[in-house]
């Protein structure tokens, strides 16, 4: 079991270093993409949204596809994205959004205790997924955070500086 | 005792299949000639209404107990799959019995004794300190040469052994334990050294001692005693299973080795849907206890319960989750003293929450941030980026934005649960602390009030 922990958890180092690539790549990228510092609440918030989608694209990318909740976030993210571009061109409701969750009878669904639930709704893709192995996504996802986390501080302390 | 007397009858059915089952068939005939040592084992025996008692059951077992012997294989994997040892139990007891009797009985009254760690042992701890068990327990087997031979001989303690290791290691670390983990594992312990005592006085009483070369009851007498005494087995192979030094030994081992132990026969449903929801019950109520690793206590089945590979592969389930959340306790800082599956639960949905808030703090930073500053990539890589850097001109700003900050900190605070520890808690007070510019505006602040609120569903979703 011991040995399943470590080869199932990739390196968060490398991990670390890949997503750190990623996020500054796309930020760079935003940043020149945006309308230069426009002071709108508006813009400001969507300036946020991007920059946070970059952030967990990046990371869940940099993860790879071996990771459901990797696979998870991915998906959340193209589909809101893809979501948002309709909706400016349709201006209505697009089924196609529609996140199908994989509904895997009865073992994972039946009366799960509220926080496995809840746990559920925290970690991306974890609705599908039977207890062992939510806690199993749920313990790499903690540690990608954490990686998330850090990589962020660093970058914006290298920019107040 | 009504408890589990009520269990037992309602789940037994003499076919040969549950090694309970027949052991407590038995019980009740030897009883005549067996000096109960406790007054819960005399009890316990009266309660019950034997069944299909009759001599040609004890004379199955006994017959049955070669032949399964010769398919057992003596695989120290056996005890583990506990689906192959299953059949070979059940057929051994009831063909050892004829020749054995005395065994037979005994072994189903140990068998019994060491599954009734379950509901009504109180009764039988009312009755004794924790002391008084051990020295007739380690007198009483003292006087058994006979079986303790055997036992050596037997590698089934190994099993049993290395079952009990696998079931119960996280609970080994004893020290992690609460006084209350300690009174509660001393109070299992010491229920378990009475229903060994007691199975011990039946064995000596019976004097089927001659006889006891047949390994197959001895075995059984084994589980009963290692399960019992599994404690004071600790996970090592031992020689001696009988003179265990009275370790406390996590008596989630007796128990999960109980459940491997009783859910080998195959056979009643009805003690799976009556015993079950006793047994998820007590997992429930017990939640709201420190008793640690509460998932292994409550694993344990009933006397009769989980007779069939679905109960089976839950108990597996249910141990690898409980590894599971034992590993993640590691993950999660502050969690070392947290107790239990549903608390830990909680921390962990707590700090999951509060790592994706600082995610989204920080990219929020970053968004008001990055149309000011240039980015320069490879400065960025050249930089260790990775690795975070000294925080002078950070903590200035921090302090120049603290007055600013506290008040969205507050907000911030709000939705967290307070269960929240401490380590992480710090971290993400800092985490908003530094998450305004030198030029905090009123903009910013309603862009954070703004992100709070709407919590953004948590993004995921």
């Amino acid at each position: 079991m011991t040995s399943d922990h470590i080869s199932s958890l990739r390196n968060p180092s490398s991990i670390k270093t890949r997503f750190a690539h990623r996020f500054v790549l796309a930020l760079k990228k935003l940043s020149m993409d945006r309308a230069s510092s426009s002071v709108s609440m508006a813009d400001r918030y969507k300036r946020y949204r991007k920059v946070r989608a970059a952030a967990y694209a990046s990371m869940a990318s940099s993860v790879g596809p071996k990771r459901a909740w990797a696979r998870a976030l991915l998906r959340k993210i193209r589909n809101r994205k893809m979501g948002s571009n309709l909706m400016k061109r349709l201006g209505s409701r697009t089924g196609l959004l529609k996140k199908r969750t994989v509904l895997k009878p009865r073992n994972h669904r039946e009366m799960g205790s509220e926080q496995e639930n809840s746990l559920r709704e925290l970690v991306p893709g974890g609705e599908g997924m039977e207890f062992y192995r939510l806690l199993n996504e749920t313990g790499h996802y903690i540690k990608c955070l954490r990686a998330q986390v850090k990589v962020m501080k660093n970058i914006i302390d290298l920019y107040s500086n | 005792m009504d408890m589990v007397a009520a269990i037992e009858s309602e789940n037994w059915q003499v076919n040969g299949n549950n090694l309970i089952n027949t052991s407590v068939e038995m019980i009740p005939m030897n009883n005549s000639t067996v000096e109960p040592s406790a007054c819960s084992a005399a009890s316990m025996v009266d309660s019950f209404c034997p069944q299909n008692w009759d001599q040609q059951a004890n004379s199955e077992t006994l017959s049955n107990l070669d032949s399964v012997r010769a398919n057992l294989g003596w695989n120290p994997n056996q005890i583990l799959r506990s689906g192959v040892f299953l059949p070979a139990v059940p057929g051994m007891i009831h063909q050892s019995l004829p020749h054995f009797p005395a065994d037979s009985a005994f072994i189903e009254r140990a068998a019994r004794f060491s599954s009734f760690s379950g509901g009504n042992f109180g009764e039988m701890m009312n009755s004794f300190t924790i002391p008084d068990p051990l020295n007739p327990y380690s007198h009483t087997f003292a006087s058994m040469q006979g079986p303790h031979e055997i036992f050596r001989d037997n590698g089934y303690e190994m099993n049993l052994a290395e079952a009990c290791k696998e079931a119960s290691f996280p609970v080994e670390h004893g020290t992690e334990m609460s006084p209350l983990q300690n009174e509660k594992r001393r109070e299992n312990f010491l229920r378990s050294q009475e229903e060994v005592k007691n199975a011990v006085d039946i064995l000596l009483n019976e004097s089927g001692m001659d006889e006891f070369n047949n390994r197959d009851p001895i075995e059984k007498f084994e589980g009963a005693a290692v399960e019992s005494s599994g404690q004071g087995l600790g996970f090592k192979k031992r020689k001696r299973i009988a003179q265990n030094e009275k370790k406390e030994a996590p008596q989630p081992c007796v128990e999960t080795e109980k459940d491997r132990v009783e859910s080998k026969p195959k056979g009643d449903q009805d003690p799976a849907s009556s015993s079950k929801p006793v047994g998820k019950q007590g997992k429930q109520g017990s939640q709201g206890s420190d008793i640690p690793k509460e998932e292994y206590i409550h694993v344990r089945a009933r006397r009769g319960q989980a007779t069939n590979s679905h109960s089976l592969a839950e108990r597996v389930r249910r141990e690898k989750i409980s590894e599971r959340m034992k590993y993640l306790q590691d993950l999660v800082p502050g969690c070392s003293k947290v107790t239990g599956k549903a608390v830990m639960l909680d921390e962990i949905i707590n700090y999951v929450q509060s790592l994706q808030r600082q995610v989204e703090f920080l990219s929020m930073k970053l968004a008001t941030v990055n149309p000011q500053l240039e980015f320069n990539i490879e400065a960025f890589l050249a930089k260790d980026v990775l690795q975070p850097r000294t925080r002078n001109s950070s903590d200035a700003l921090r302090r120049a934005i603290n007055l600013r900050s506290t008040a969205v900190s507050e907000e911030f605070k709000e939705p967290s649960s307070q269960q929240v520890p401490n380590a992480w808690e710090d971290e993400l007070h800092n985490v908003v602390q530094m998450g305004f510019n030198s030029s905090p505006t009123i903009d910013e602040q309603d862009l954070v009030l703004f992100c709070i609120s709407s919590n953004l569903a948590s993004f995921i979703d």
